[in-house]
Formats: structure tokens, sequence, C-alpha cells
């Protein structure tokens, strides 16, 4: 949906480049398009103008007008200055000298607070070895206490609560006093979501602080909050003096602008930012990832750590042995496939690269289809229906066993011999790579898990140009190159001719309505 | 397609009101919005820059705001005017027009209506709108004492919806089902629409199906006491399918008129969710064929260009019939819904203005847009 600046800045200054000279026209044309690009990614309006008037004077300055493309130098000068306004350094919590620390969560309803509250207890015990009480202060939402008390005994982390009929900054004042009874040394206190206009809700959240006087108080803001995020950070600012930011379901498809507006006019750090629904899903905040993320560029870090996460080393050195074996069977082949689908939807991984916007789109178009996503799942169902031994063994799947799996996973048999084709000319690539003596194993793992999508790609779409795993240059550590989009196919395995059936073309279900 | 214009103010319905109503505190905050720049006599190009400013702080957006500028541009031009009344004129019609298309749309896909039911309520609803009037005075008289708006009297459904009888010409349930992203709003909204249905004179059943989150059933458990509605539930960690599949089955067993399916929030770039949220659906289909018969999105007011994605992701999964714009009574003006209406044409239904059961209103485009621009 969303145009990268990079390409929208190529295209002002295209044709430019040999003129040698940028007329303030030129800069007027590139700082509207910067303009949109922030408007398109929430960053409110008067934080938007402030920034662009800053970032006016040093793109009319030298730097530009002798650059060699004058596009990319205003995106760097727009990427610097984003990181330098959203906070050069992830900030922590600070404790108290002694005596709990006391932490605040506050925010619009909806924001993710109770959550937050919950992340963060979870986060110091874990890092930090404390004895985190967590305090139910919402007595408005229906159930906010139930909500916390059920994370609190997921979490074994203690709550306190005095249900909803006291007022807020009461139980709050009781809470501290519990703390130091039952020697926990954090206290996160949830308080009920409010609008920053609530006159009575504010105040009794003034009552609140002043009761507990907490060392940090944090301001949660939904990471999708549009122009108005400004206004409800300047309110609570002005009411309770924030400390802290925590940004609030960002591993959604939100670019994020709300963070740069509430940076912008509190002050304040940006602390965390939560990244799921789990409560291990907290993250520090890392200004340079979110300055490429507002600027549609891709989330080029976060993409490597997921894709480190999911394919950590010792796993990459046990297959390169078995792949060196030839004993790469079925099972492993499945494992990539998982490991392939928890990193996420292909379509979300493929978002976060950068130059998505170019090269790769027909390669996003294709992986992005549910028939993509479904070709996995279907390859996963077939190998789930096979025994132990036939994974391990697929020479072994003669006719009626092929019969069976098409049975047991929903399949036709035709889809079966598709899968176990491709299988065996991966293996046999495998083999004569690891003979070739430097194989790229990164580059064949991706192979694996690419091979299930390839195989749906080429299979619905013959047309297409052949696909390589995204993500084996990520892999390998090398970093991307622009361009080596699908044209660089030589690192995509061979694939035998295609399997009878595997060219039927099914059509995704239509909703019946 | 203006007739709307052609209302007299004492017709404006209740509806109308409402929706002002809860754009009142807007207005108060976000400092006069639209209305005050055409006070002026004649329009400049500098008149031009703060409509624009104006609406990109509304959330519409930096292409739907260029856009709508632009066309009443064309039209000041064309018309040969620049007297700021006629501007004006001009570009609410522009911001109505964009809102109308998707509302007529999905007007015309509005389901049967159930007369039999209305002649019966008839008496009833003559009742209650004596009560109504009465308790509107009070409202009235209290706001001006206190100097801030409250919403009048609780909106009732005027038309229940029917869905198509079953084969043996049997009564079939309504069902909808109500989808969103995380802190949406969804179990309060549902509250909200049952609260709706019920005082419209329907039974209404709920669904627990967000099963996920914790607390998530307690909260509409709760809330479905106090409006007073039967719930499905199951425990937590269940799966949602079941839940929904077992309160269409409740529905049709009990002759329920309404079936409001909760779900957990969703991300719309989740893949996984969004396969279960498509699996909840199948099943709601499976316990009644033609079901779910509304699909409703469920969005934050004071979300901004991200709702653009959650409603063409969401309608990509699903098929929405609507949005109910929650949150309105923050300082959010929900301007992301011009853009939806513009581009996909999926209407805003209903809009949420509080933490209240009743702080509710079926959406009205004329009064909306109207309300963004009253002095």
């Amino acid at each position: 949906m969303f145009d990268s600046l990079s390409e929208k800045l190529e295209g002002v200054f295209r044709g430019l480049t040999g003129r040698g000279k940028l007329t303030p026209a030129d800069i007027d044309r590139a700082m509207e398009e910067v303009e949109r690009a922030l408007i398109e990614a929430d960053v409110n309006l008067r934080v938007t103008q402030e920034f662009i008037a800053s970032i006016r004077e040093e793109a009319v300055g030298e730097a530009v007008l002798s650059g060699l493309n004058p596009g990319q130098q205003v995106v760097k000068i727009v990427n610097d200055k984003l990181i330098e306004t959203l906070g050069g350094e992830a900030s922590k919590i600070k404790f108290a000298q002694q005596g709990p620390t006391i932490i605040m969560l506050v925010g619009l309803q909806g924001s993710g607070k109770t959550t937050h509250v919950a992340k963060i207890a979870r986060m110091l015990r874990k890092t930090q070895g404390k004895k985190p009480l967590m305090v139910a202060c919402d007595t408005q939402r229906p159930a906010a206490i139930e909500q916390l008390q059920t994370l609190g005994r997921q979490l074994s982390i203690p709550v306190y609560s005095e249900g909803t009929e006291p007022k807020p900054p009461q139980i709050a004042k009781n809470a501290l006093a519990e703390a130091r009874k039952l020697g926990n040394d954090v206290v996160l206190i949830d308080t009920a979501g409010r609008l920053q206009i609530d006159e009575p809700l504010m105040a009794e959240l003034e009552q609140v602080k002043a009761n507990t006087k907490p060392h940090e108080i944090l301001l949660v803001v939904d990471a999708m909050t549009g122009q108005e995020a400004v206004n409800v950070a300047q309110e609570f600012n002005r009411r309770v003096g924030l400390t802290g930011i925590i940004i609030t379901k960002m591993d959604g498809d939100t670019r994020g602008g709300a963070a740069l507006s509430v940076r912008a006019v509190t002050g304040v750090p940006i602390m965390y930012m939560g990244t799921g629904e789990k409560t291990d899903a907290i993250e520090p905040f890392y200004p340079d990832r979110i300055a490429s993320r507002i600027l549609g560029m891709g989330d080029v870090l976060t993409l490597i750590e997921k894709a480190q996460q999911a394919y950590d080393e010792e796993e990459a050195k046990r297959l390169q042995e078995k792949m060196k074996k030839g004993s790469f069977d079925l099972e492993d082949f499945v494992e990539q496939l998982r490991k392939l689908r928890n990193m996420g939807p292909l379509g979300g991984l493929l978002g976060l690269l950068p130059g998505v916007g170019k090269q790769m789109k027909e390669l996003r178009n294709a992986l992005e289809t549910p028939e993509a996503e479904r070709e996995l799942r279907r390859t996963e169902a077939m190998v789930m229906s096979m025994t132990k031994d036939e994974r391990h063994n697929p020479d072994l799947i003669d006719a009626s066993r092929r019969k069976r799996i098409a049975k047991g996973s929903g399949v036709q048999v035709a889809d079966v011999n598709a899968l176990l084709q491709q299988f065996r000319g991966m293996r046999q690539m495998m083999k004569d790579m690891s003979r070739g003596g430097t194989p790229n194993m990164s580059a064949l793992m991706g192979g694996g898990g690419g091979g299930g999508v390839q195989g749906a790609v080429n299979s619905r779409k013959t047309q297409m140009q052949r696909p390589v795993d995204p993500l084996a240059a990520f892999k390998s550590g090398r970093p991307p190159t622009p361009g080596s989009g699908p044209a660089a196919g030589s690192s995509s395995p061979s694939r035998p001719p295609t399997a009878p059936g595997a060219g039927q073309y099914r059509p995704p279900k239509k909703k019946k309505k | 397609m203006f007739n709307f214009f052609k209302r007299k103010k004492q017709e404006e319905t209740e509806v109308q009101q409402r929706t002002q109503e809860a754009l009142e505190k807007t207005r108060s905050t976000g400092g006069g919005f639209l209305s005050r720049l055409f006070e002026l006599d004649d329009i400049t190009d500098d008149f031009w820059k703060q409509v624009k400013e104006n609406l990109i702080q509304s959330d519409l957006g930096y292409d739907l705001t260029k856009k709508l500028i632009e066309q009443s541009q064309r039209r000041t031009l064309e018309e040969d005017t620049t007297r700021s009344k006629e501007v004006e004129r001009i570009f609410r019609s522009e911001m109505i027009s964009t809102l109308i298309d998707a509302q007529s749309k999905a007007q015309a896909n509005v389901s049967a209506v159930a007369q039999k039911m209305a002649q019966q309520k008839q008496r009833d609803k003559d009742n209650a709108e004596v009560e109504r009037r009465r308790r509107e005075k009070e409202l009235t008289r209290q706001n001006r004492n206190r100097g801030q708006a409250t919403p009048s009297a609780p909106p009732v459904a005027q038309v229940i919806p029917t869905a198509s009888t079953g084969e043996q010409g049997e009564k079939r349930p309504y069902i909808i089902l109500i989808v969103g992203v995380n802190g949406a709003g969804k179990t309060t909204s549902i509250a909200k629409l049952s609260t709706y249905y019920k005082n419209g004179g329907a039974s209404v059943v709920l669904g627990a199906a967000d099963t996920f989150r914790a607390g998530a059933i307690e909260q509409l458990k709760l809330w479905a006491d106090r409006v007073g509605v039967p719930i499905i539930t199951r425990q937590e960690g269940s799966d949602p399918r079941s839940v929904a599949f077992d309160t269409v089955k409740y529905a049709n067993e009990n002759g329920t008129d309404i079936v409001i399916i909760d779900t957990a929030g969703r991300l719309q770039n989740n893949y996984n969710l969004m396969e279960e949220m498509k699996g909840i659906e199948r099943s709601i289909e499976k316990a009644q064929s033609g079901a779910p018969h509304e699909i409703l999105l469920v969005m934050n007011a004071t979300h901004g260009q991200n709702g653009m994605s959650q409603a063409k992701l969401f309608s990509d999964a699903v098929g929405l019939d609507g949005i109910i714009l929650s949150h309105l009574d923050g300082t959010g003006k929900g301007g992301i819904a011009f853009a939806i209406a513009s581009e996909l044409k999926i209407p805003v239904k209903y809009i949420g203005t509080g933490e209240k059961a009743t702080d509710f209103a079926e959406f009205e485009p004329v009064a909306y847009v109207n309300a963004l621009f009253e002095r």
C-alpha cells in the first residue's frame, strides 16, 4: 500500500543527476514527498512540519547538491534525523536506591496496559532477578482485574487487588504496604484506560501518583494511533509527568509514526516496544529500526534477527552433517518448513525487506498468495501422514502407501508424487553440492524451505519467474544486495520435470455468501 | 444523491443528533475544526492550506485530503465563486458524498425488513418514544446546568434483521460476527450492539469466542449479565470455532433472533490468526448455512492510517459488511473512515461513544460531516 520514500524521491530527482544543481523548487518537491511519507506513517502534522523545517536546512546544503544520487542523500538525512529525534540509545527502567521501585502504566483504553504490566513484570524477574508485584487498579473495565489475575497465575507473579469497590488511589497505597511486607522490590501499577480529556479520571490518576510516588510513569501507546497521539501524550505528560513510553502492537504492519510524535512532544524516551500477545513479546526500543520503518524502507535488522532465531547455528551444523551424508530426510524437510512458518507469514517477512518495492514485487506477490501458504501447509500435512520409517526413507513409499498418505492428508496421489519428486531432486542436489566442496549451507537450508513455496508457485503459476529464497542472503550473514531478485536463480535447487498433476490449478475457495 | 441537504433541521433524526453529540467533545477540545476556517469572507490559497492541515489532523490521510481539496477547488472554479459560504457547501458535499457512496452500497445489502415484528413493536415503541422525550428533556436541562453534552436516550434498533428462513420455513437466527485488532473495543461494542437489539425487542445471545486473551470471557460474561442476555462460553484456551458453533446451535434450538459472536483481537498481518478467524466463519456456516449474515470490523477512532490496512486485510479474509467506529468519544476523529469508504467502499455502520452499553449510535454520514463543521 505504501511506496517507500526512497522510491518516491528517486522519482523526484530522476533526470536531475546530470544537471549538477538542485533548485529550491526541487527541494520543495522532495520535502513534499517527505511530508507525505511521514503523514502516511501517522507522524503528527505539526511534528512533521517542524521536522521538515529542520531537515530542509540540511537538505539545501552542499551535501545534497554535490551528491551523485540526491534522492538517496535526502533519505539519509531524513533517516539520521529521525533516529536522532527518536532518541539515540535504548533507555532502561531506573530502579530505586532503596525500597521497592514503583512503576505505573497509564494510557488510553485498549492500548495494552494490562498486558504490558505482565510483560514488564516477567521481563524484570527474568533479566534482573526482581520480585515484582502487580497491582490491579483498573476498576473501570469489566474483568480487567480477572485479566491481570489470570496473567499473574500464568506467570506465577503475585497480583494485589481489592476488587472494583475501593478507589484506585487507596488500592495503590495499600498495595505498597503489601509489597513492603512481602518483600517485593518492584511494584507495577495497572491503571484503567482513560481519555486524556476525562477530567475526573485524570484527577484520579494524579491521586494515584500522589499516593505512591512512582519512580517510573510509563505511557502505553498503541503503535497504530493516528494524529491524536500528540494530544494524548502531551496531556498525560502535563497531568502526571511521564518518564517513559511503551509503544505496543509493533508486530502489526503499522508504520508507527506515533512513536515519533509522542517522543517529539514529550521528550521522554521510548523504552520498550510490544511485539506480540504473549507475555514474552517485549523488546527494547531501537530508534534506527523504527526510523526505517517509518520511511517504508524495511526493517532489515528485525528480519535478520527473526531469521536467526528460527535458524540457530547448531541446527545448521546438524543439518550440514545430514546433507553431507545424504541422510536429509522428509522429517528434516518438514522441520524446515515449520521454521519458515514460525517466522510469520511469508508476505509479512518480505515486507520487512528493503527494496521490496521494485525488484521483488513480483516475487512478493507470488509468495503472499494464500495459495503459497496453503501449499506449505499441504506439504506439511502430507509428511505428517507418513510413518516414521517413510519419512526417513522415502524410497519405501510405494503406490499403496502413496494412496494412504494422500487419503490421510486430504490430497490427491499426484500431489504426493510431486512432493516426493521434489524432495528427491533436492536431496540429490544437496549431495552434489556437498561433494562440490564449499556448499552454501544457508542457501540450501533456505532451499529446503523454499522448495515448498517454489513448488507452490511453480505449480500454480507456470509463467512465474522462479523465485529464490529471499532469506538466503540474510541467513548466510551477507547483506542483501538490491537487485538480487528473482533473476539470481543460481542458488535455487534444480527441480525435476514437473510432476503429473502439479500444474493443475486449484482456485482458492470462494466465500459463500 | 444530495437530497440530504433538502432536509429541514427539525427533521433531522435522533441518530444525527447523537452523532453530533458524540463529536461535541471532539470540537470542544479539537479547536473549532473546520467551520472556523469558513468564517472568512473570501477564499485564499492560505485557506486551502489550512483546510488541508485540518483534514490531515483528523486522520483522513494525505491522498484523500488532497483529492477532496482538488475536487472542491475544481467545483469552486466551475461555479465561479470564492465566497466562503458557497465553498463550505461544496466542500461539505464532497465529504458527505464520499461517505454516502459506501453507505448506499451497503444499504442496498440490508436484508429484508421484518415487517410483522415492526408492527408488533410499534406500540411499545410509541411508549418508549414518550419516555425518551421525557428523558431527553431531563438530560437537556441537566446538560445546560453542567454545560456539556451527554448522549440522549439509548439507541434502539428500529429494524430487527432476519435471516432467510430454514427449509421448513422455520425462523432462523441472524448471525453477527465481530472482528478487529487487539484493543479495538470489540467486547464493549458487542455489549452495546446487544443492548441496541435487545431494546429493539429482539432476543439476543452472545458467543464468547475470544478464548485467547486473559479475562476476555469474564469481561463478556459481565456485560451479558448487565445487559441481560444469555451467553455461551467455554474454557479459556478452548477452540473458538466450537464456541461459535455452540452459540449458533443454541440460537437455532431456542429461536433466538440475533447471535453476536466475539472473537479474539488479531493483527491483520498475522497469517495464523487470520486463518483462525476464517475457521470461525466456516464453523458458523457449518452450524447454519448462509451464516454469518453480517461481519463487522471494530475500529478504534484514534487509529490512523493503519485503519486502511485493517479494513483491507480483514475484508480480504472474511469480507466485511461494515465498521463499528469505536472510541469516538475521545479526540480521535476517525477520519480514516473517509479513506476506507472512499477506497474500499466499506461503510461505517455504528459508532461507539463511551464506556456505557448505551453509548452507541447508528452512523449517519451527514451528521458526522456536519459535526465536523459545526460551529
